[in-house]
């Protein structure tokens, strides 16, 4: 009797497979995405490389260092703009509510769009190393180019649940401008647009403190430009992904009470 | 307690049994919710056998969608039980046999109609084929359009499209056609109605006491979070069959002649005087016998539209 066929757990595989696939195409297909998340890095890289009249800055190349602090850049604008701000967006149109009102597991909607996330920081890291290597006049050994690509979709890890935090707490109508701001502040203070040497003391003071900073410290120390040392970027990215998770499950919990309960 | 069901369907207490004809489809008891301080529904029980189409009707903030949240278990209820084949309806497999249409929620734009509709299959074990769906929702033509392109009306079948596309035993429908003009409203019932007709159960909400009409079996009209009437549509207009009287005087009356009379929705604007009353012979003979003279007299009888006016006073006095 079909009433009492079960959707059986082999359907999961099915179901998150369709659901990553739609997330990949409206993804593809909106503005919101290719701009900010491939089309801006691109611009900044080549802005930053040639801006410097200097041959070197951070001990290297203004071409690497440009690589390097614009793909870390690139990874958090990811999380937050493809990610965060697209499930700020989806609870604002009340999608979530029509997806909880149908079979689809709501773990499976998150980790959909969490595969998607990841996903889409690969193609922007292969496009934009491959654009800087090809034409952008970096030279980086085959190692270091998969190391450098590695090293900062691991290091997205943590900003996932920072994705999380800022589609359940902004307001979807203002969280583009807040997001985008706050974003700009973080990425100076970290040294992603001027080098922390170049920037006032108070500046250099906090980066240290900013997940941002810790994230780009793993690209730069893959291309040769010496911050501190790896291990401690790893251990503060952990904490703050422990920080960011625990925010992000008091959210979760709050608007399950809120539209839920 | 205001939930009487006189003409309850018989099959609601028919035993659950192997087909689905008989089965109870949704069942809420002694059902309360509360949100803060604003207590929207208010100890609701009803029955709703599998194949009946039952629309809820009632004003804004009555409990409409709230009850709806409820069966779909989108919301849990305060106190009480909600059922869904005797399931918590929060249960997957119970989703597997239910669609629905909510109000106002949005679908992503950049994805295009057939997409979605694959979408949506993907999550229900026995989907509908997809030309099928496009077909029953009346889509053909949009098929390869975004969802952003869509007109409004159209939106609304894509809101169709995907809460069908399933083959749900149950649909809900949360104020299907509140943003539709008459033309399109009328295509949408027909399309609800090709779907009834493969013995699904169905509720809707609605502020259109017409579209409860055409559509449904079953009348439940809620207000202040209770159920003020639960009946077929026919009963319901016989119940409080109403005439509206209306007549010019030429001394202005006040509205305490009518004290004692079962008049409702008493509109006295100068010399006109208009009201409803299931006994116009008893109210004229009373004016009559106070000697007051009457012009222009009219006496029609009275819809569902006027049968909710009377039932929303009488339970509220």
């Amino acid at each position: 009797m079909k009433k009492q066929s079960l959707p059986p757990g082999t359907r999961f595989g099915a179901m998150l497979w369709h659901q990553i696939l739609s997330e990949v195409l409206r993804l593809w297909r909106a503005p919101g995405f290719l701009i900010p998340s491939l089309a801006v890095p691109l611009v900044l890289f080549f802005f930053f490389s040639n801006l410097s009249k200097v041959g070197v800055v951070n001990g290297v190349s203004p071409q690497v260092n440009a690589l390097a602090s614009v793909a870390s850049y690139g990874v958090v604008s990811v999380m937050l703009f493809s990610f965060g701000i697209n499930v700020a967006n989806e609870r604002g149109q009340r999608l979530n509510v029509l997806m909880r009102a149908t079979p689809l597991p709501a773990s499976m909607y998150g980790l959909a769009k969490t595969i998607t996330a990841l996903l889409s920081i690969v193609v922007m890291l292969l496009a934009l190393c491959g654009v800087a290597g090809i034409i952008g006049g970096v030279h980086l050994s085959l190692d270091t180019w998969a190391i450098l690509i590695a090293r900062l979709t691991l290091g997205a890890v943590p900003f996932i649940a920072l994705g999380f935090c800022i589609g359940y707490l902004v307001n979807p109508g203002s969280a583009g401008p807040i997001t985008n701001l706050s974003f700009l502040v973080l990425s100076f203070a970290s040294g992603i647009f001027i080098p922390l040497k170049q920037l006032p003391a108070i500046v250099q003071n906090i980066a240290p403190y900013l997940p941002l900073y810790r994230l780009a410290q793993l690209g730069w120390n893959t291309v040769g430009i010496h911050t501190d040392p790896v291990s401690e970027a790893v251990l503060w990215l952990l904490g703050y992904g422990l920080v960011f998770a625990i925010v992000a499950v008091l959210t979760y919990r709050l608007q399950e009470q809120r539209v839920f309960g | 307690m205001s939930d009487e069901r006189p003409s309850q369907s018989l099959a609601a207490l028919a035993p659950i049994g192997d087909s689905s004809a008989g089965e109870v489809a949704i069942e809420l008891r002694e059902v309360s919710k509360r949100f803060g301080q604003v207590q929207a529904l208010q100890q609701i029980s009803f029955t709703i056998p599998h194949g009946q189409i039952v629309a809820i009707l009632g004003p804004n903030g009555s409990g409409k969608t709230t009850a709806i949240s409820l069966m779909l278990g989108l919301r849990r209820p305060t106190a009480g039980q909600v059922r869904l084949f005797g399931h918590n309806p929060r249960n997957r497999h119970v989703r597997a046999r239910c669609g629905v249409m909510l109000q106002e929620s949005g679908v992503p734009f950049a994805l295009t109609v057939r997409e979605l509709i694959a979408l949506f299959r993907s999550y229900y074990p026995h989907p509908l084929p997809i030309d099928r769906v496009l077909a029953m929702a009346d889509l053909p033509r949009q098929a390869s359009l975004a969802a952003g392109l869509l007109s409004g009306g159209q939106r609304q079948r894509l809101y169709f499209a995907l809460a069908i596309c399933g083959d749900p035993d149950v649909l809900f429908l949360d104020e299907p056609t509140a943003a539709l003009d008459i033309e399109m409203r009328q295509a949408f019932w027909h399309q609800i109605r090709d779907f009834v007709r493969e013995g699904k159960t169905i509720v809707l909400t609605t502020h259109y006491l017409e579209e409860a009409d055409a559509l449904a079996d079953r009348i439940m009209i809620l207000n202040h979070g209770r159920i003020l009437a639960d009946d077929s549509p026919g009963v319901l207009k016989a119940q409080v069959a109403q005439r509206r009287v209306s007549f010019d005087v030429e001394a202005a009356l006040t509205p305490d002649i009518f004290a004692d009379l079962p008049v409702y929705s008493l509109e006295i604007a100068q010399s006109h005087v208009a009201l409803l009353t299931p006994k116009p012979e008893a109210v004229m003979r009373h004016l009559f016998n106070q000697g007051i003279n009457l012009n222009n007299l009219e006496v029609v009888g009275a819809g569902l539209e006027e049968a909710f006016i009377t039932l929303t006073q009488q339970k509220a006095s």
